[in-house]
């Protein structure tokens, strides 16, 4: 099927149901990943990538958001990044006043991973889960999405300026926390 | 990428993002596939959407529900401060409004809030001052609500009473991107159960700052009476309930039971029985057994649980996992179970043996009666009585 085939059946679909669930199928993964580098939780990533999704379906009407892969994309990154705000607020929440009682071994290694690599990648989850709040976003979409600072500004809200000022300050956090010998070692 | 940065270090950043996807990807391991999407889930306008179990939801009202049972006690609370509050000149971020209408509609009940509150200092009966060093470094990002003293244990009715509720408000640690000024709440009091009396109109809350609230209440014959405060923020609101006296009679909706016997002989021997009927929690399906956090060692146990429903379904069951940790007062071993109130059917695993030291996560199923939050009431059994807590289940 070529490209004028595909937009044509996706035209024959009412309200671009079809174009939804092709963007839903592609974006999935990628949001559940970001997610879970914002949150740290697979339940919490769950529901924030769940109700991002919900919203661009909600508004699949507005703007051809499910037309337009790259502004789907957009939408649905800014949301994962205002849901995770979200989540961790409420976690926080619960966290300050009953203590946490989070399974201490969620992620736990398997038994037949590499206990060194594990430990390298449970080191620099803890630090970059350990920077401030604007920092540990912008890091987490630059790893885990790729995205160019102005990117980042976009899915955060903020300016590409404060966004670069953010990654420097986390990187420069990061860099005084982890050791680059155990970084090369363990990468 | 950051090439803009001249301390950008491309060897170091790859490793980290490395590390950083490697761990992801095994935190996500087996989840790759996409769920089918809940289209009847996400379907209709632009309103409040009706939602699946959304995790960490309910602090707000299991906060409420908390507090109340620990009559005289203290609940500490977090006031979701990450956004700009109505006070604040300056956009709000572009991305958070358009993408939750939920939070929409807290941000407007915000507005209103604000716009019908003034300074603390300039309201009678609210006293302000700075927070001390010590409480500062306790409740960063949270609070603290405490009764300091004691309620009167039998009040007459028709008699005036004063209540002081103070309420320590941490600072905002998250400065990254945020004005100083952020963190501006809007608190508020009522009085419920009594037959007269006032508290404080709505005030200003600002991180930082220690308030001291005289209510005065006059009981009416054969009720406790409780106050309630709501601090209302951007996002949502959290709330504190203090229970102001022993009622003469049970109230309407006790949120917790304590029912010594009278008959020291006649507990140990209800306690006998239900010990011998009840298995380790190790060997009744759908309850884990962990070890608690050391700081829920000691005081009350704690039951919450770790999801609320928001807008449940007519007739539609709902998984839910009930937490559990026995504190010090609770007895060393006691008989945990676990019923439902104002729910239209639900089912937890146990009864099961439950001790301190120990946190029990319990999955259960619930169906909910429309329009009512539904409670979950958590019973441990010991030698010289029943100890109860319950907590809301979801938010009608």
């Amino acid at each position: 099927m070529d490209t004028t085939a595909v937009r044509l059946a996706a035209d024959r679909q009412p309200d671009g149901e079809r174009g939804f669930d092709a963007l839903y199928r592609a974006q999935w993964w990628p949001m559940l990943r970001l997610a879970q580098g914002l949150v740290d939780d697979v339940g919490s990533a769950e529901d924030v990538v769940q109700d991002a999704f919900a919203g661009l379906y909600r508004h699949r009407d507005r703007a051809g958001l499910t037309a337009d892969p790259d502004a789907a994309a957009r939408y649905l990154r800014a949301s994962v990044v205002n849901g995770a705000r979200s989540a961790l607020r409420r976690r926080r929440t619960v966290r300050t006043w009953l203590g946490s009682l989070r399974p201490v071994d969620q992620h736990a290694p398997a038994a037949d991973e590499p206990a060194l690599r594990t430990a390298g990648q449970e080191l620099a989850r803890r630090a970059l889960a350990a920077l401030p709040a604007r920092q540990r976003e912008v890091l987490t979409l630059r790893f885990l999405a790729d995205l160019s600072d102005t990117e980042i500004a976009e899915a955060t809200g903020m300016s590409a300026g404060n966004v670069r000022s953010a990654a420097s300050r986390g990187m420069a956090t990061l860099r005084a926390t982890l050791r680059t010998d155990d970084l090369g070692g363990l990468s | 990428m950051s090439d803009l940065d001249p301390d950008f270090d491309p060897a170091f950043s790859t490793a980290v993002s490395t590390l950083v996807n490697a761990a992801v990807d095994r935190e996500l391991a087996g989840r790759r596939v996409a769920p089918p999407f809940d289209r009847t889930g996400s379907s209709g306008g632009s309103g409040r959407q009706p939602r699946r179990l959304v995790g960490w939801t309910g602090p707000a009202l299991a906060a409420a529900v908390a507090a109340l049972l620990l009559v005289g006690s203290i609940v500490a609370i977090d006031h979701g401060r990450g956004r700009r509050s109505a006070t604040v000149a300056g956009p709000a971020p572009s991305v958070s409004r358009s993408a939750d209408p939920d939070l929409s509609e807290a941000a407007r009940a915000f507005a209103a809030a604000v716009a019908g509150a003034r300074e603390a200092s300039e309201v009678p009966g609210v006293s302000v001052g700075p927070i001390s060093e010590s409480d500062a470094a306790r409740f960063a990002d949270s609070g603290l609500w405490t009764m300091p003293g004691p309620a009167p244990a039998t009040p007459v009715p028709g008699h005036s009473y004063s209540v002081t509720v103070r309420y320590v408000v941490g600072y905002h640690t998250d400065k990254d991107g945020h004005s100083p000024t952020d963190g501006v709440t809007v608190v508020s009091g009522e009085l419920r159960d009594a037959a007269a009396g006032s508290c404080p109109p709505p005030f200003l809350a600002r991180p930082g700052h220690t308030y001291l609230i005289d209510c005065q209440v006059t009981f009416r014959p054969g009720a406790a009476g409780s106050v309630a405060f709501t601090d209302r923020n951007p996002d949502g609101f959290t709330g504190a309930t203090f229970g102001l006296s022993d009622p003469a009679e049970p109230s309407a909706s006790p949120s917790i039971s304590t029912s010594p016997s009278p008959d020291p002989n006649e507990a140990a021997r209800v306690y006998a029985e239900a010990l011998a009927g009840a298995p380790e929690a190790s060997a009744v399906p759908g309850v884990s057994d962990r070890p608690a956090p050391a700081q829920r060692s000691t005081g009350m146990g704690v039951g919450f649980t770790d999801a609320t429903v928001v807008n449940p379904a007519r007739g539609k069951s709902y998984p839910l996992t009930l937490i559990y940790t026995p504190g010090t007062d609770d007895p060393p071993l006691a008989v945990l179970t676990i019923r439902f109130e104002d729910v239209a059917a639900g089912h937890c695993p146990g009864p099961f043996r439950g001790r301190t030291g120990h946190t029990y996560r319990l999955q259960c199923q619930v169906t909910f009666r429309p329009g009512t939050e539904g409670r979950a009431y958590y019973t441990a059994t010991g030698p010289n009585g029943a100890d109860g807590v319950g907590v809301a289940l979801n938010l009608p």
